[in-house]
Formats: structure tokens, C-alpha cells, sequence
């Protein structure tokens, strides 16, 4: 198997189950961990800052689906989270769980942020609410759960500091 | 390897560009540009596998959902025919009934389209016939108000917006008293805001629609028509009267579930055909 085709079925497979079985098993509340998030940060680990980008922009599509007067926001933050992501692959130390947590914790806190930065601005809503209460939370919890999925990825030798 | 890594950079920096380009020009487009964009795409990229996922579910819970709705039919049928005995005996002492409080039509909907990330707040809806319905009409799931119509794609296809939509504002009754306030998502909850601090309002009240006007924000969406009264909200889940607000603190749980609706209820949409034939 091709680490192309290895890499699109772990980040593909991660994102899909993730948000759709395994987050909603082990929400606490209205929090859980963003398996998107964590997919994105694998994908642009693994390849890069270009399919990051690419990878990140099509998830973020299909996820705008559900949001008819959004379209386009989530793939606008993924497409900066997986290439911003990308832009450190090689530049971080590899192997290092506290430096993996502290990049999840950084794309989440990222991400959300800026989602609900512009979707608060359209819809004139209140923002550090929600930020307190959803954004932060989750973004510790996807740091938590994502750590111990890209130590399997490295273990599998996904994770490759450049092509 | 200089030039080659200097390439790789660049075409990654191209690309990332031209994607957040086209991630802002989609969302800079109109509202109904993007609805019909989205009806567009999730019916090749997302609706088949709704279709498929949506069916199995459906199959799992059928057997339960029908001894559930027997039961259910049986009791209320019972609980029919000794209310119109009691109204008979009524009858004969005090003269005519009182009208009925409620009469409008119901259509049931699948729910094609559900949230798929948090912080978003519609479903897609489709009904198996044409329906004659309007933006703002509530949608209910058998256990309680879901959200309302929010726009329409077609007669078959609608977005709904969920009660949990940020800017979501509905007018209440608790039940037991007749208290009105008004209903608010306020980040992980929901409270009911207005509330006298003396009011009498205890956990476990009930809370249904109020029926009244309801507030809403911008003035691109009027209100149109209010919700029927009647229709069940929540639960009171805690309540408190802080010493330096006027107003009680009502934090209610909804008896809807967001996240996972099969077949939900348009309530005052009814078949095209019809709705043609009733117009003069």
C-alpha cells in the first residue's frame, strides 16, 4: 500500500468515524473532541502544507453542507488550520507528546476561533461565551484525544517530517 | 534539492491561496445563492450516504417505533372516548363545547441533512409530497418543538433552523401556571428569560409554546406567523433568583433531541394540491 493511499484512508476514516461514532461516545456534555480537527493536523503532518490545504478545504465542504448560510467558513478555517499545520511540518520536533499536544491544542483553539469569530460577526451573536463554554473545552479535549492517535500514526510511519 | 524544495513550498503556498480564495468568495455569496449551492453539492457529496445511513436506522427502530405508536394510539384512543363521554354529560348541563385549540395541519418530513459540526444549528428536511409551507412555520419531533422553517428550498426541501440557533428566540408558557417568558439559547443551555424574580416557577414545570409574537432579530426577518400555542418545549431544569437581577434565572432542558431526528412535523404546512384546491 502506497503511503499516499495509507495516509488518505487514516485521515479519511479518522475524520468520518470520528465525528459520527466515536466523538458523540465520549462527549462529556456539549463537549467532545474535534476529530476534524485532529484528521486535518495528521493529514498536513504526514504530507504537507499543500494536501493539508486540499484535504482541509474538502472536509471543510462537506461539513459547510450543513450550514446553508455558512457555506464556506469551515472550508476557509481548515484550509488555514491544514496549511498553517503543513507550514510547521519539519520545523517541529517529531516524537515529542507535549509538542504534539500543544500543536492540537493550538489548531482547535485556531479553528474554533476563528469560526466563531466570523459567525458571531454575522449573526450578530455574543462570542466569549460560547468561547469559554465550547471553544476552549474542546480544544483541550482534542488535544488530549488526538496525542495518543498521532503516536499510532508515527508508530505506523504516517507521520513523515518531509516528502 | 534547493529548487526543488523551493518549488514544493510555493505550489503549496499557490494552492492554500486559491482555496481560501474560493472558501471567501462562497462565503461572501447571498443567502440563497449558498442555499441552492448547498442543495447542489450535498446532493452528490453528502445525500447518498444520508440516504443509505438513514434507511438503517429507519429499519433498527422501526419494530420499536410501532409498538411504541400502538400503545400510544390505543391509550389515546381511550383517552378519547371518555373525553367525549365527559363532554356529553357536560353538555347536557352547560350547552356547547368549548372550540378546539388546535387545528392546524401536521406534515410529516424526513430529516436528510443533519448537523455535522458543532456550533451548527440547521437540519435539511424533505417531504415525501409537495407541501404549501412558509419560512418560521415550527417544526416538532414527536417529543417536543425542534426549531422552525428557516428557508425553503422547493416544495420538498426545506433548511430548518434548530432552537438552538444562536439568534433563536421563542415566546413560553410554563404550563402549570400560565407564566409567559421568552426562550433562549445562552451558550450551553437554555433559559427562559423575563421571568419575574416572585414568579412561581419550580423544577419540573413544564413548558410549552405560548402562542404569542416572539422576538427576533434584524430587520430582514420580520415575524410572521407565532407559533401555536401548545406545543412542548422543555422541562424547568433548575431555577434560581439572584438578589441583584428583577428577573428569575430558568434554565430549561429541552425534551427535543438535536442530533438525532428521523422523521420530524411541519406544523401548518400542508399538501400543494391541496392548498390549490382551498384558494378561491
Amino acid at each position: 500500500m502506497t503511503a499516499f493511499v495509507r495516509t488518505t484512508l487514516t485521515w479519511v476514516l479518522l475524520a468520518v468515524l470520528g465525528e459520527s461514532v466515536v466523538a458523540p461516545a465520549i462527549a462529556f456534555g456539549n463537549v467532545a473532541p474535534d476529530f476534524t480537527v485532529i484528521a486535518i493536523v495528521l493529514l498536513a503532518m504526514a504530507r504537507g502544507a499543500r494536501a493539508g490545504a486540499i484535504g482541509g478545504f474538502s472536509l471543510g465542504l462537506i461539513q459547510d453542507l450543513a450550514v446553508p448560510t455558512m457555506l464556506g467558513l469551515h472550508a476557509l478555517c481548515k484550509v488555514l488550520l491544514g496549511y498553517g499545520v503543513g507550514w510547521t511540518r519539519g520545523r517541529l520536533i517529531y516524537g515529542l507528546v507535549l509538542v504534539e499536544a500543544a500543536l492540537l491544542f493550538a489548531a482547535g483553539l485556531g479553528h474554533d476561533t476563528l469560526f466563531l469569530l466570523v459567525q458571531s460577526w454575522q449573526r450578530n451573536d455574543a462570542f466569549l461565551a460560547t468561547w469559554f463554554s465550547d471553544v476552549l473545552p474542546t480544544a483541550l479535549y482534542t488535544a488530549v484525544a488526538g496525542v495518543p492517535l498521532l503516536r499510532l500514526a508515527d508508530l505506523f510511519g504516517i507521520l513523515r517530517r518531509e516528502d | 534539492m534547493t529548487r526543488k524544495s523551493q518549488s514544493a513550498i510555493g505550489s503549496g503556498e499557490v494552492v492554500g491561496g486559491l482555496l481560501v480564495f474560493v472558501s471567501l468568495v462562497l462565503l461572501v455569496l447571498p443567502d440563497p445563492a449558498q442555499v441552492q449551492i448547498t442543495h447542489a453539492l450535498a446532493a452528490v457529496l453528502i445525500n447518498p450516504w444520508l440516504e443509505v445511513r438513514n434507511f438503517g436506522e429507519d429499519v433498527l427502530r422501526v419494530r420499536a417505533d410501532n409498538e411504541r405508536l400502538a400503545a400510544q394510539v390505543a391509550t389515546l384512543e381511550l383517552q378519547l372516548a371518555a373525553e367525549r363521554r365527559r363532554l356529553a354529560d357536560q353538555f347536557r348541563e352547560i350547552g356547547p363545547a368549548v372550540p378546539s385549540q388546535f387545528d392546524a395541519p401536521v406534515a410529516p418530513c424526513r430529516v436528510v441533512a443533519r448537523k455535522r459540526a458543532r456550533l451548527a444549528t440547521m437540519v435539511q428536511i424533505r417531504s415525501r409530497e409537495p407541501l404549501d409551507w412558509r419560512a418560521d412555520q415550527p417544526v416538532i419531533s414527536p417529543r417536543g418543538i425542534l426549531g422552525r422553517i428557516h428557508t425553503i428550498i422547493g416544495p420538498q426541501a426545506a433548511w430548518v433552523e434548530l432552537l438552538s440557533a444562536p439568534d433563536m428566540a421563542l415566546g413560553v408558557e410554563f404550563e402549570r401556571t400560565g407564566l409567559v417568558g421568552v426562550l433562549r439559547p445562552r451558550a450551553d443551555r437554555f433559559v427562559v428569560e423575563l421571568v419575574g424574580r416572585d414568579e412561581d416557577v419550580v423544577p419540573g414545570d413544564l413548558v410549552i409554546t405560548a402562542g404569542i409574537a416572539e422576538v427576533r432579530d434584524g430587520p430582514d426577518r420580520p415575524p410572521q406567523d407565532p407559533v401555536p400555542r401548545g406545543l412542548r418545549v422543555g422541562v424547568v431544569r433548575q431555577v434560581s433568583a439572584p438578589s441583584d437581577q428583577i428577573f428569575k434565572d430558568i434554565s430549561v432542558q429541552p425534551l427535543a433531541d438535536f442530533n438525532r431526528n428521523e422523521t420530524v412535523f411541519v406544523v401548518g404546512a400542508r399538501p400543494l394540491a391541496a392548498a390549490r384546491e382551498a384558494r378561491p
